[in-house]
């Protein structure tokens, strides 16, 4: 007889880091907020990098 | 998961001041309410948001006098600051699929730092392999 069963899989972690360049500064508004544009950027640039095509680091 | 002691300190000290004086300026409304969304949507589950109405019709009104509606409501934020708790965050899977977690973060933009640098770190779940017994 033939029984499905599962194996779990470790989790993946998948990082990335970019130093910011000074012509993309200058193309954010300077604005006073909690949250910064920067930080914006690096939230949206997680999920626009290359980093689910394997470019960023996997561990 | 808490937003840093030092910074609800500082948001309590606006609203403190402010019903002291009895006048908010529409600019220093906008900021508070930037620092409540910060402290209270952001740290504790959008604790307290609803309270939240009467500052934002303040920055519309354009008026710096506090009325009885808004001096309630900062009443209540003023409280409410001073009883929040850190929030666990659970990630087990609580549904079919389990959460994908991202955090990610930048420096550079604040006093004293001096590189631009942006990075984030994703986790993804682990799955599950159906095996044949």
């Amino acid at each position: 007889m033939t029984r499905r069963g599962v194996t779990l899989m470790h989790p993946r972690w998948v990082h990335g880091f970019s130093i910011a360049s000074p012509q993309l500064i200058a193309e954010l508004d300077a604005r006073k907020q909690q949250i910064g544009q920067l930080e914006l950027l690096a939230a949206a640039a997680a999920y626009i990098s290359r980093f689910a095509h394997g470019s960023a680091t996997e561990t | 998961m808490h937003v840093p002691e030092a910074k609800v300190e500082i948001v309590r000290a606006m609203v403190t001041d402010a019903i002291a004086k009895g006048e908010l300026p529409s600019g220093e409304t906008s900021s508070l309410c930037g620092k409540l969304q910060f402290c209270l949507s952001w740290g504790v589950g959008r604790f307290g948001r609803a309270a939240m109405g009467a500052l934002y019709r303040h920055v519309r009104a354009r008026r710096p006098h506090i009325q009885l509606a808004l001096e309630m409501s900062l009443n209540f934020l003023q409280t409410a600051l001073t009883s929040l708790r850190a929030r666990d965050i659970c990630v087990r899977a609580t549904s079919r699929s389990a959460p994908i977690l991202l955090w990610s973060d930048a420096t550079g933009t604040s006093e004293g730092e001096s590189t631009l640098v942006m990075a984030f770190v994703a986790r993804f779940p682990g799955g599950t392999l159906p095996v044949a017994q």
